[in-house]
């Protein structure tokens, strides 16, 4: 072959070596006929532990944004679908990890009345996780 | 095969020790840089990732043309990567303190974060843009007379367990025995009215639903805030529409559609009478947990509600018939394995058919241990259980086998065409699509701009590398505060960082590292373990090309090719130049029988070709994928230890 012709394929080769993967994971990560994937989706503690760490730094990400209460509730409601819960609001842990979030997200006590009332509304054990996340006792 | 974890870590500790004594923070922590290598397809090149305990954060260059940072179980990514892919990774255990670890993996994560909710903003434009359009073509075609004209209707999640597709209301049948019960409960506490009371609120929110301001795109993205948080005008009508015909299907006491409960014949599925008893009770705390979730605040309560009343209705048939059911927790819109691939791989459906097993009734015993019913133990329960039934049926050959990684949430979708009309007329909701349509071109043309893939100065490492110095200066607030934290720099400035190799042996070389692994490729795995069971130039000879080989069987996607290269490296050119004959032979072929397979033949022929030129110069990249591997052999499954030591 003259090397005219040779030049671009090896430089496609080439370029092809230092390229970084192109994603096709959305088709192959689901090649998944058993569980390999149990670290992250089964119920032990540290699966748990990961659903609050999510709802912690979410809650701090949308606190530093700005949004309201409805908007905060079903992207609260996202995450734990995440997590392969539905009925987020039963989990006391998510209230506690929203208390850690609306503190590590820099809300200053005096703003924090309001969120309790809005998220737990006329639940005060909901209220108190609240305050037990943001005092940053478990 | 183990996933190296503590070996020199000894001599490691000493060394960095020695090197970090004047630093104020020693090292207490570790991370891992991953180097994987390259493989043929969409992995023609290397790729880097960084291991925080078992998350693994990683950008991927997509669709389209972005580069979006991902994070992931290490499971997950070294199945796929490892495993499927079949691909070579090479690690390095890099020492930090504990404030660096967690300034690299905040840092990560809220990058991640930021990246998510822009292009969470850009599929909720998009919905909103195909709401207002199917809305408005609905609108034309009732006046035209023609009826709906888009089958395919409006996805209602869950909504499926209850009511078919299209605009028809559920078949007449005898009411749910549960659900009538939980109904009455509701009138006793609440009133007779509440739920028509409740109905009627929703309806009428839903009737004057429109997109707000600030839910049209006008702002500008930056990698370095997340956009202003947005529910999305198409999801607020879903979360209404749902909690509406929720509390429909409570109000009727709808029985669950056919096909939607699952259960096995064998013995793991039958129940005891202790354990029917605390499914009973179970089902009664759900019970009461929809009584709550049916007049909650919460505005995505519809969904949650019929997934419970779904869940209650498989518990009551558990306890009813002494066997266990599941709720079908698989979608048509999940992927599929083709029947054939089954057959290509039968020689592992016993062990992963084991594995299922082992996973369903670990789940099944983990739900009878609590005293109390938790949704993610039961979660896990039908996840198993799907997968379980799913693969059994596969093998039998009774239908394609779905897949979905992770846990399941039961979902039945329901594709309705009855959608609730809008107070809004036509004109102020094409003008809400035109606005809609406008925010979404500008947001998605700002993502190409700001997250856009470029092959040498925004790549997979490149990110890696900016989000690191970024994180560590902003806590340092110097510019160059990556000396002290990792040790040394690695940057992506004028230098060949931006190839994967390349940035692995730098990381190597400048970071603090204390232990460096290698993994095998899945195949080069397997093969080693082959060697001492028979004499190794029989074992070598038969695993060295793709027809005779028992541990590799031709992937869909992969090209077409005689020898593995990647285990030969001084036969490699003379290998190559025999998978180049063979690929020109295969596309040959192929060419002819194009009009027939579609030119799937003529394409792994030239890919074949393609991929044995850089073998001709001792370069190797094709390795061969494999469809699907049982678990325990992939490494990752012996990588649960967090990285503090």
């Amino acid at each position: 072959m003259p090397s005219r012709q040779l030049a671009p394929i090896v430089a496609v080769l080439v370029i092809g070596l230092f390229a970084c993967s192109f994603s096709d994971s959305s088709e192959s990560i689901s090649k998944s006929l058993s569980s390999p994937f149990k670290s992250s989706s089964d119920s032990s503690g540290d699966s748990h532990l990961a659903y609050q760490a999510d709802v912690r730094d979410y809650t701090a990400a949308y606190i530093r944004s700005g949004g309201d209460y409805d908007t905060f509730e079903r992207k609260i409601g996202s995450v734990a679908a995440k997590h392969g819960i539905t009925d987020w609001e039963l989990d006391t842990g998510s209230y506690v990890a929203i208390g850690q979030g609306l503190r590590k997200g820099g809300l200053k006590p005096i703003e924090l009345a309001a969120w309790k009332s809005n998220l737990a509304r006329d639940d005060l054990s909901r209220a108190d996780l609240i305050q037990k996340g943001y005092d940053g006792n478990q | 095969m183990g996933f190296p974890r503590h070996a020199g870590i000894a001599v490691g500790w000493a060394f960095v020790l020695a090197a970090t004594a004047a630093a104020e923070d020693p090292p207490s922590r570790t991370f891992e840089y991953l180097y994987v290598d390259a493989n043929e397809g969409g992995s023609s090149g290397g790729h880097v990732a960084i291991r925080f305990g078992d998350e693994v954060y990683h950008y991927q260059h997509e669709d389209p043309g972005v580069l979006r940072l991902h994070r992931e179980g290490d499971r997950s990514f070294f199945h796929l990567y490892h495993a499927l892919e079949n691909r070579n990774i090479q690690g390095v255990r890099v020492a930090v303190s504990d404030e660096t670890y967690r300034t690299l993996r905040d840092g990560l994560e809220e990058q991640r974060e930021i990246q998510e909710a822009y292009f969470d903003r850009l599929a909720s434009a998009t919905e909103d843009e195909a709401l207002l359009g199917r809305l408005l073509r609905s609108r034309a075609a009732r006046r035209g007379g023609t009826g709906p004209e888009e089958p395919a209707g409006f996805s209602l999640p869950a909504l499926g367990f209850f009511v078919p597709d299209g605009a028809d209301p559920a078949p007449e049948r005898e009411a749910s025995p549960s659900l009538a019960a939980l109904r009455a409960e509701l009138a006793q506490t609440l009133g007779e009215g509440f739920l028509h009371t409740r109905e009627a609120a929703l309806a009428g929110s839903l009737v004057e639903l429109k997109p707000e301001s600030t839910e049209v795109w006008s702002g500008s993205v930056s990698p370095e805030r997340p956009p202003p948080p947005s529910s999305g005008f198409a999801r607020r009508y879903r979360d209404a529409l749902l909690g509406l015909r929720a509390l429909e299907v409570l109000e009727h006491a709808l029985p669950l559609r056919e096909g939607s409960l699952r259960t096995g014949e064998d013995q793991e599925w039958a129940l005891g009478p202790a354990e029917r008893a605390q499914l009973a009770a179970f089902a009664a705390s759900l019970a009461e947990r929809l009584r709550a979730l049916a007049r909650s605040g919460r505005p995505d309560f519809g969904f949650p509600l019929l997934v419970g009343m779904a869940r209650l209705e498989a518990l009551r048939a558990s306890v009813e018939s002494g066997h266990l059911f599941v709720l079908e927790a698989l979608s048509d819109e999940d992927p599929v394995l083709p029947r054939a691939a089954l057959a290509r791989n039968a020689a592992l459906l016993p062990a992963l058919d084991q594995e299922n097993r082992a996973a369903f009734l670990s789940a099944r015993q983990a739900l009878f241990a609590g005293s109390t019913l938790e949704e993610a133990r039961l979660g896990d329960l039908e996840s198993t259980g799907n997968r379980l039934l799913e693969l059994e049926e596969g093998a039998r050959g009774l239908h394609d086998v779905r897949l979905h990684p992770g846990r399941m949430i039961p979902a039945r979708t329901a594709r309705r065409t009855d959608l609730p009309e809008l107070a809004a007329g036509d004109r102020p909701l094409r003008e809400d699509l035109d606005r809609v349509g406008q925010g979404k071109r500008s947001l998605e043309q700002q993502l190409v701009q700001v997250f856009g893939y470029d092959l040498i100065t925004r790549n997979c490492v490149t990110e890696l590398f900016r989000v690191i110095d970024r994180s560590l200066a902003e806590k340092e607030a110097q510019g160059n505060a990556t000396e002290g934290p990792l040790g040394g720099h690695v940057g992506s400035g004028f230098n060949l960082n931006f190839i994967p190799f390349v940035s692995a042996t730098s990381v190597g070389a400048r970071w603090r590292v204390v232990e460096r692994y290698e993994l095998p490729s899945h195949r080069r795995g397997l093969l080693s373990a082959l060697y001492p069971q028979g004499p190794p130039l029989a074992v070598y000879l038969r695993e060295s090309n793709t027809l005779t080989s028992t541990l590799y069987h031709h992937a869909g996607k992969d090209s077409f090719f005689l020898f593995f290269t990647d285990d030969a490296a001084w036969l490699r050119p003379l290998y190559g130049a025999l998978n180049l004959a063979s690929g020109i032979g295969a596309a040959s072929v192929g060419l002819f029988l194009a009009p027939l397979d579609g030119g799937e033949a003529l394409s792994a022929g030239a890919r074949g070709a393609l991929f044995s030129l850089p073998e001709l110069a001792f370069f190797n990249i094709r390795k061969g994928t494999f469809e699907f591997v049982a678990q325990e052999r992939s490494p990752g499954a012996a990588g649960q230890e967090r990285s503090a030591w």
